[in-house]
């Protein structure tokens, strides 16, 4: 069982990702946006956060940054509904761990939030 | 002043006239008077004086014939030059000049008036029904009307575009039209005098400067809608994974083998639609690419056949795709090879929508590619052939040109085909079409395979 952080504004998001994750056995928080986030993730020992680039308020990669500068081993996981050529590049600037292209299924979900703890060692 | 010059002129020229004519008719009379003299002072025979009276008037014949010759060669050399001056001047400018007798329905036309409108004449006229047949459609009233308006004096003069179709020509050329009326000493108009200036290249720059300044423009909205569509798709993904998700959490919920379960199936079926259709809209309004890479043909084509589908369905065409399996990989810009797939579809849909407005079951694009080897060297062959209007033999010559279109300008620019030529033959490949005017056109994009 780990510790998941799902950031995302998209409420719809928040609640199936949480209904998927928790199916699973893992502990699931979310919260829509990065003020929101960095508080969930000041209280808990997260194992994963799965973030939308676009937030309101402070953006997505912001975010990462703030979270890399405190916890550099956390795996993060960044979401996007537009890619471009550049988000794998993005997601190596800003040390993230994987991406996600909107919309994904559950199977693809749980297969890569597997495949990333797993990796990380965490909740194993 | 303007008047007097010429009365100046023709009188000069009758008082010249006059003193030649003079000048004959004294040495004449001399000639007569004394000649005869002194024959007779000089001959006694009759006989000789016969003969010699002959050679007189052969004499007589030779000075006169020399003498007319020396007076009408130059007017007619002089008469020459004029009317070939005044032709190479119209070849020039490009223009023709006509006129029309009064109660008559003939036009009197200059060589050049002819060379224009591709017509052949021995006479230099031409019935003016032939000219009216020639005239765009929309404008053939407007050209009678004038006519009538300087023949009844209601006018005087009169200046008017008109768009004519040169006989035997596909396309039409644009004519600047300048006519007055001439009148007699009465007052009554004798005829109407006209030139025509072509000024199908002068209008056609214009137009080209005018599409510089749209394109620029256009440049800028497809940036802002390359701009747009990534920020729609992700407005359109954000909740298209919602939809999805909890499409599949009623299934997780229900029965497998149930209603709702089914209903629940093809709702995160139906997502994936939308987000795949997103996806291809985004990468095809993508800022173009600068890099090749490794694509396959198949994946391009059924990519640009989902963005057509739902116009095409729209407008009843019917599409049918023949793709090769197995085609491998090609390194290629694999966005610019859509936006050739995407042209040539687009062209053959306005050619059948042209054709038939409705539902017809010749209304149909045959979509094929096909890999073949020749000389050891890979190749990918895309055609796509539609049985709309066809491409005449005149509009084919011009088709690659930029800036040459044959549709209403609001629908397009004359860029499409000379920028799918100029990718095509980056790529190394070939573009070429066959097309039988009113049958068929068939483009074929071949591309060859560096792996």
């Amino acid at each position: 069982m780990s510790k998941i952080l799902v950031v995302d504004d998209e409420k719809s998001i928040r609640i199936t990702f949480r209904i998927f994750l928790s199916e699973e056995g893992h502990e699931v928080f979310v919260a829509e946006d990065a003020e929101t986030a960095l508080k969930i993730f000041n209280e808990q020992d997260l194992d994963l956060i799965i973030t939308d680039i676009v937030l309101r308020k402070m953006s997505g990669l912001d975010f990462i940054k703030i979270v890399k500068a405190e916890n550099p081993n956390i795996p993060i996981v960044i979401m996007t509904g537009s890619p471009e050529i550049n988000t794998a590049m993005e997601v190596m600037k800003y040390e993230a761990s994987d991406y996600i292209i909107k919309p994904i299924s559950k199977e693809k979900l749980l297969e890569k939030v597997k495949s990333i703890l797993k990796t990380f060692n965490r909740g194993l | 002043m303007h008047e007097k010059k010429p009365r100046n002129i023709n009188f000069n020229a009758k008082l010249k006239a006059f003193r030649i004519t003079l000048i004959y008719f004294v040495l004449g009379c001399v000639w007569i008077i004394f000649s005869d003299k002194i024959v007779d002072n000089l001959f006694v025979h009759s006989k000789d004086i016969i003969t010699v009276s002959i050679l007189k008037g052969l004499f007589y014949v030779v000075t006169t014939s020399a003498m007319v010759y020396t007076l009408i060669y130059p007017s007619f050399m002089k008469l020459k030059q004029n009317e070939e001056r005044l032709h190479r001047s119209q070849k020039i400018a490009n223009s023709g000049s006509w006129e029309i007798n009064a109660d008559s329905d003939m036009l009197l036309a200059s060589d050049h008036f002819f060379h224009l409108l591709n017509l052949n004449t021995k006479t230099n006229l031409i019935s003016i029904e032939s000219i009216i047949d020639l005239i765009h459609e929309h404008e053939r009233e407007l050209f009678l009307k004038t006519i009538s308006d300087l023949m009844t004096d209601k006018k005087k003069k009169a200046e008017m575009q008109y768009r004519i179709k040169p006989q035997g020509k596909d396309e039409f050329f644009c004519f600047n039209c300048i006519a007055e009326n001439e009148h007699d000493k009465n007052g009554k108009v004798t005829k109407v005098l006209g030139v025509m200036l072509d000024i199908t290249q002068i209008r056609r720059l214009e137009e080209e400067r005018n599409l510089m300044k749209d394109q620029s423009w256009n440049q800028q909205k497809l940036e802002s809608i390359g701009t747009l569509a990534s920020g729609i798709a992700h407005e359109i993904n954000n909740p298209i994974n919602g939809i999805m998700n909890y499409g599949q959490i009623i299934q997780d919920s229900t029965e497998s083998d149930s209603e709702i379960n089914r209903y629940a199936k093809d709702i995160i079926y139906e997502t994936n639609r939308v987000s795949e259709i997103v996806a291809n809209l985004l990468e095809f309004s993508r800022q173009p690419e600068k890099q090749v890479s490794f694509a396959r043909f198949e994946d391009i084509v059924f990519k640009t056949l989902s963005l057509v589908n739902t116009v095409f369905k729209h407008d009843n065409i019917i599409l049918s795709a023949v793709v090769d399996e197995n085609i491998p990989e090609c390194k290629c810009k694999s966005q610019q090879i859509q936006q050739v797939i995407m042209n040539l579809l687009t062209n053959s849909r306005d050619s059948l929508n042209e054709k038939y407005p409705g539902y017809h079951e010749n209304k149909k694009i045959e979509l094929e590619c096909h890999g073949f080897v020749k000389n050891n060297i890979g190749y990918i062959s895309v055609s796509v052939k539609d049985f709309g209007m066809g491409i005449s033999e005149e509009v084919g010559h011009r088709i690659f040109d930029p800036f040459f279109t044959t549709k209403d300008r609001s629908k397009g620019t004359g860029l499409g085909l000379s920028i799918s030529y100029g990718i095509v033959k980056e790529h190394h490949g070939e573009l070429t079409f066959e097309s039988q005017k009113g049958e068929f056109t068939k483009f074929t994009m071949i591309i060859p395979c560096e792996n």
